[in-house]
């Protein structure tokens, strides 16, 4: 179906205006990384802790950044290929709390969430990727990133993709346990990514960009994304919100390919909107949709894959990524439910974004010539050939209804084990806290 | 000079957020017989009163009260050292030591409630992102905070909330502080469970739980 959010002459405003952004204006960066890529001839006046980026230098590391990126993953033919023909749905993530599936009431998530959720994402056909979707919070810190991994992996044959690495250290972690699944073969390609965000604005957190380095010198794939809340974070237009996120976005791509050339990255812009009164970030603002779909486009534009957030408008604008909901209060609540009614309508998203065919066998003349008129079509065998494209919507509306499915596929749907040896070897790594169980 | 025509411009400067103006009408103000205790809290703090009972009730955005909350600082700013020069005093305002915990350098919700507090009238003393448990310890003894805030967003970085708690503890200092603390994944049982004095999930709700525990009546509590 032929969407456009942005003419190409407003994307091109929007990426003039952000490429003015980063020469002139800079990110807020740790000093030893500004250094080091003044070294290799990237950043440019200023002194200290500002990283202006030329336009030079953007263009050569888009330049050097893959087209295509695989996500790799266990099942046979699920990896996800992000090569721009296929829109792939991320559940959401990543929360805190859950809606516990027996009690109803809302609590700290913990590791058995995470088994949970993956387990609910694999037997859900239309998600692709499981996001981490709860942090788990009855491990201690320095083990959670690991073995929330570890948990997913167990759970599902889908591609994981974390989004909570904050250190280097968790970085290395998991890129031990890559190599083991690589090694192993249990896994073609990197077996797991991570979203790891800019803070709006223009500033990088110090721990987060070198963790995500350290997942790009090992070939894991960097969702390199942007969050700014109009209003709040960026400015309280949807233009100005979107070029805001797009030198965000751009900036960390420049970082990761100017350091690690070729390194698989996901160009990502997630700009959201603010409640007006609070401050707090509103998914419900009418104007998401279509920042969505911009952003997706901002994102095609570039020739690299791209991660907007769900919906309509985003689906139309095929971005190689999408995330496809599970997460209630402004994500950071899961529920089981939510997880089956989004799955749902995802399926719907999916079916309302196609277009649909018209050829003679469509178009049907003979059918309704054969009908005439008064009578019904319920009786032909046209009918019945084109039945299959109907669906019907069991789970919009009736939570009661989504929750026994939900605890139905938990308990029910099986996942291929890992293989016993490999399983330990895995456990072995993610339950190590030194950098050395990387190797 | 008509006092009453320059207290309805001092109305106006904070309602509409206007900071220069604010400052200008302070700077006038002194010009004249009026004292400027008087001008700030009859002027400028009515003002900013009013605001935020709007914004408290939704007729207001966000940034129109955090406008005139800048509007009034920056008249604070002239007013202020005149005071104390006349030996006034706009009274001991409560102070609140706020910051985002180590490892954690995000910043707005912890800004957007500072900016609540000194909005109603407290001294607030932010002491930024990724702040140090002793940083936390150190400013609330030497700024004799009667309360302190703290901000995290992220799971991995909210234990060090309960370490801020305990190193106050530890220093002698709790009993005569309030601790809330805030952030996405912060919860009103994890506030309990870590011996925090409340939670607020916004603004809104930071700003009316600081008040209430501000209140005389809430002492015996």
């Amino acid at each position: 179906m032929a969407f456009q959010a942005l003419t190409d002459h407003e994307r091109s405003d929007i990426h003039a205006g952000a490429l003015r952004v980063l020469e002139e204006v800079g990110l807020a960066a740790p000093k030893a990384l500004v250094d080091k890529l003044r070294e290799r001839g990237v950043g440019t006046g200023g002194a200290g802790e500002r990283l202006r980026l030329s336009r030079a230098s953007i263009d050569a590391a888009l330049a050097l950044a893959p087209g295509t990126v695989h996500l790799g993953a266990r099942g046979a033919g699920l990896g996800a290929i992000l090569d721009g023909r296929r829109s792939h749905a991320a559940t959401d993530g990543c929360g805190a709390k859950v809606v516990d599936l027996d009690t109803g009431n809302v609590r700290p998530s913990v590791l058995a969430d995470v088994a949970r959720s993956a387990r609910l994402t694999d037997a859900l056909a239309e998600f692709d990727v499981y996001w981490m979707m709860v942090s788990a919070q009855d491990v201690p810190p320095s083990l959670r990133v690991p073995l929330e991994y570890l948990t997913a992996l167990r759970n599902t044959v889908k591609h994981v993709q974390m989004i909570d690495v904050t250190r280097r250290e968790e970085a290395e972690q998991l890129a031990g346990m890559a190599r083991l699944l690589n090694d192993e073969g249990v896994v073609d390609g990197p077996p797991v990514s991570a979203l790891i965000s800019v803070v709006s604005p223009l500033r990088l957190d110090p721990d987060g960009t070198e963790a995500a380095l350290t997942l790009a010198a090992a070939g894991l794939p960097v969702v390199c994304c942007s969050m700014p809340i109009a209003s709040v974070t960026a400015p309280a237009t949807a233009a100005g919100n979107l070029l805001l996120a797009h030198a965000e976005s751009l900036a960390f791509i420049t970082i990761i390919e100017t350091l690690h050339p070729g390194a698989p990255v996901i160009y990502c812009s997630f700009a959201s909107f603010a409640e007006p009164r609070t401050g707090a970030t509103n998914y419900d603002d009418p104007r998401t949709g279509w920042t969505a779909a911009a952003a997706a486009e901002l994102g095609r534009s570039l020739r690299i894959p791209c991660f907007s957030s769900g919906g309509l408008l985003a689906m139309l604008a095929k971005p190689d990524l999408l995330s496809g909901g599970g997460l209630i209060e402004t994500s950071t609540i899961l529920a089981y439910d939510q997880m089956v009614i989004d799955h749902e309508a995802l399926r719907d998203c999916r079916l309302a974004a196609a277009v649909q065919e018209v050829s003679a066998e469509t178009l049907a003349e003979d059918v309704i010539r054969e009908v005439g008129p008064g009578g019904h079509f319920l009786a032909q065998k046209h009918t019945l050939r084109h039945m299959k494209e109907f669906v019907v919507t069991k789970f919009a509306g009736d939570r009661e209804r989504a929750s026994k499915e939900a605890r139905r596929l938990i308990e029910s749907h099986a996942v291929e084990p890992l293989a016993p040896a490999v399983d330990a070897a895995l456990e072995h790594l993610a339950s190590t806290t030194s950098s050395a169980a990387a190797r | 000079m008509d006092e009453r025509n320059l207290f309805a411009r001092i109305q106006a400067s904070v309602t509409e957020g206007d900071a220069e103006a604010a400052a200008a009408l302070a700077r006038e103000a002194l010009h004249t017989d009026l004292d400027p205790l008087a001008v700030l809290e009859d002027g400028f703090t009515q003002a900013l009163r009013g605001v935020g009972a709007r914004w408290e009730a939704g007729d207001l955005y966000l940034p129109e009260m955090i406008l005139a909350a800048e509007a009034m600082k920056a008249a604070m700013g002239v007013l202020q050292p005149e005071i104390l020069r006349r030996g006034g005093s706009r009274g001991d305002p409560p102070c609140c030591v706020m910051g985002t915990v180590k490892g954690d350098i995000h910043d707005i919700g912890k800004s957007i409630v500072g900016a609540m507090l000194e909005a109603a009238g407290f001294r607030v003393v932010d002491l930024g992102t990724d702040v140090a448990t002793e940083r936390f310890v150190a400013a609330v003894r030497e700024e004799k905070a009667s309360f302190v805030g703290l901000s995290a967003l992220l799971t991995t970085t909210m234990p060090e909330m309960k370490a801020i708690v305990l190193a106050l503890t530890e220093a002698g200092l709790r009993s005569g502080v309030r601790v809330v603390i805030g952030g996405a994944p912060v919860t009103r049982e994890y506030a309990a469970e870590i011996g925090a004095d409340g939670f607020a999930r916004d603004g809104l709700e930071a700003m009316r739980l600081f008040q209430k525990l501000a209140a005389p009546a809430s002492a015996s509590a």
